[in-house]
């Protein structure tokens, strides 16, 4: 693996335990700016463990019990509450693979999204400015209708709007790294190559880095520079994208990537 | 296989709407016909709010239709009630989208799958154990599985179990409800085979309700393209690829490519329009990039362009994107 220089994110020996159960053992990959990396793997791999950790918000009495993940030199296994507040959010940012459950839902979205803006950004002092702020945000994510989507309540979105949202939100403060949980998993496939598309546009064009979670194997192909394969909360396998998919070394990834539908593939009947 | 099978299922003319407030209609299934092979795959596509599960929960006669009839071997069972209703059940089965959700978290996987016999009086006290145990195996489960409860089971086992309850009383259509898409792909993979050999063995025929139309093109032998509670298109599924609708178009380009090709793909824009709120014309007309004039006017009826091809747009033209 390549060295720190250059890096934004060094991931070394990481593992988490739950409990006396130690369910992510040795996990270390790297990520340069603007890099985009998808971790896949099938539900229980710990995928989802490894990035919840590297944003701190590890749940049900998940602990971090070894390695060290160092973003721009800064380990974030040793962070203090305080300086965690100044990181999330502004240098690094997550999106869920449900934004209506991350948003509250008796607020209108509008109130939700003006406060956010207004706690994190000194330059904006006024609501009026920050709800242009706001409309700007949504509109890069190709809503059409800004304003009546800040009137909204979260229920009355689809769940591909709500997801927009959720990116909007996420990237408000152009973050260095995006973490992403399955964030087109609940959505349908029209709208899944949308909502893919337009992320990637964005996290491009300021540069953001991601990491993706997934466990559809085509998008991750589609979008990711690397890939890192999890099984039972190890690495098997952690390159270049093409390497991946193209000559896999584990057997596991052999299966895995056999066991993908796709169009003009082997059929199961006659 | 001979293509000539007999038709088990034949759908006509089937409508089902609510009602809403202020007298307004709400048309989940507007003017569907199509028919099932005995022993075939029938895939019925679309995203959500397309109107497959209502379709679905009509044929089952879960709900009454508007209109329209639903013939089982010829027989019309949209009129069934009481107990000639009950004893139809015997012949439709299904296997629904979350296995965790299906079984009683406090039945023990011997009960869950004696219960379907049992309610017909079809099993002995002293077989019991047996026949679980035999219904465990077929679905590729060791039998000793009858002892445990559901929630000490993976997924794609629980799945399995799912698959053993719905042959219990050796029905001739199994409906499966987006069985598979909860599963990991590997999993999924397993499950399929297993789909594939019990119809192989027994000749099943499945009513496969999907969003995933790659997997659909590898299982299915006919599909069915829903949008908005109409047929758009409906074709063999090995010849998916050569749908003309604008709509399966749209559905084909949205799967991801998982050989590395780095192209994201490109779809329609927007999402489905309500039910309630139906277009005048065509129901696809407000997404589609070939809307003419007269797809705003009228809806386009479904016709025969290959045999077995039928497909509801007005373009004419044989269209050669993707």
């Amino acid at each position: 693996m390549e060295g720190a220089s250059g890096s934004l994110l060094e991931v070394r020996d990481f593992a988490i335990r739950y409990g006396k159960k130690q369910t992510v053992q040795g996990v270390g990959f790297s990520l340069a700016p603007g890099e985009v990396l998808s971790l896949v793997g099938e539900s229980g791999s710990g995928k989802t463990s490894v990035i919840r950790a590297l944003l701190g918000c590890l749940g049900g009495g998940g602990t971090i019990c070894g390695g060290a993940a160092l973003f721009e030199g800064r380990d974030l296994t040793q962070l203090s509450e305080e300086a965690w507040k100044k990181l999330r959010g502004r240098e690094l940012s997550m999106i869920f693979q449900d934004t209506g459950a991350m948003l509250n839902p008796v607020r209108k979205i509008g109130s939700q999204f003006i406060e956010y803006i207004l706690l994190h950004t000194h330059s904006i002092k006024t609501k009026e400015e920050a709800r242009k702020r706001c409309c700007t945000l949504l509109g890069r994510m190709n809503l059409a209708n800004p304003e009546s989507i800040l009137g909204a309540y979260p229920f009355e979105l689809s769940g591909g709007m709500r997801q927009r949202v959720g990116i909007a939100m996420a990237l408000a403060f152009h973050p260095k790294l995006l973490l992403a949980d399955e964030p087109t998993a609940a959505l349908d496939v029209t709208t899944q190559a949308q909502i893919v598309a337009e992320l990637l546009r964005i996290v491009r064009e300021s540069g953001t880095a991601m990491i993706l979670v997934t466990h559809n194997i085509g998008v991750a192909a589609c979008v990711s520079d690397k890939i890192l394969v999890m099984s039972g909360g190890r690495v098997l396998e952690y390159g270049a994208t093409q390497d991946i998919l193209h000559s896999p070394k584990s057997d596991y990834t052999k299966k895995l990537l056999a066991s993908v539908p796709t169009l003009g593939g082997r059929r199961y009947v006659e | 296989m001979s293509n000539e099978r007999e038709t088990i299922l034949s759908v006509r003319h089937l409508v089902k709407e609510f009602p809403l407030e202020g007298g307004r209609v709400l048309t989940a299934v507007a003017d569907v016909s199509f028919d099932v092979r005995k022993g075939e795959t029938f895939a019925i596509v679309g995203e959500s709010g397309c109107g497959k599960s209502t379709l679905v929960k009509t044929l089952l006669n879960l709900h009454a239709p508007t209109s329209g009839e639903v013939l089982f071997h010829g027989e019309d069972i949209t009129k069934l009630t009481g107990e000639a209703l009950r004893q139809h059940y015997r012949n439709v089965q299904m296997v629904f989208q979350d296995p965790a959700a299906a079984f009683d978290p406090k039945m023990r996987i011997e009960e869950i799958l004696a219960e379907p016999l049992e309610n017909y009086g079809l099993l002995e006290k002293s077989k019991r154990r047996q026949t679980v145990e035999e219904l465990l195996l077929s679905v590729e489960l060791p039998a000793d599985f009858a002892d445990r409860y559901p929630h000490n089971m993976s997924g794609g086992q629980r799945q399995r179990v799912a698959i053993a309850r719905a042959l219990a009383l050796r029905p001739e259509i199994i409906v499966c409800d987006e069985a598979t898409s909860a599963l990991d792909v590997s999993v999924q993979d397993s499950v399929v085979r297993l789909l594939a050999r019990l119809q192989r063995e027994r000749g099943i025929t499945y009513l496969f309700i999907c969003h995933d139309l790659a997997l659909v093109s590898l299982f299915a032998q006919r599909v069915l393209v829903m949008y908005l509670g109409s047929v758009m298109e409906t074709l063999d599924a090995a010849r998916l690829q050569e749908a003309r609708h604008p709509y399966t178009q749209a559905l084909l380009a949205s799967v991801f490519p998982a050989d590395g090709a780095k192209v994201i793909p490109h779809t329609i824009r927007g999402e489905i329009p309500s039910a309630s709120d139906r277009p005048k014309g065509c129901p696809f007309a407000t997404r589609c990039e070939r809307c003419t004039e007269i797809c705003n006017e009228k809806a386009p009826a479904l016709r025969e362009i290959a045999p077995g091809h039928f497909v509801a747009c007005h373009d004419e033209k044989p269209c050669t994107k993707r």
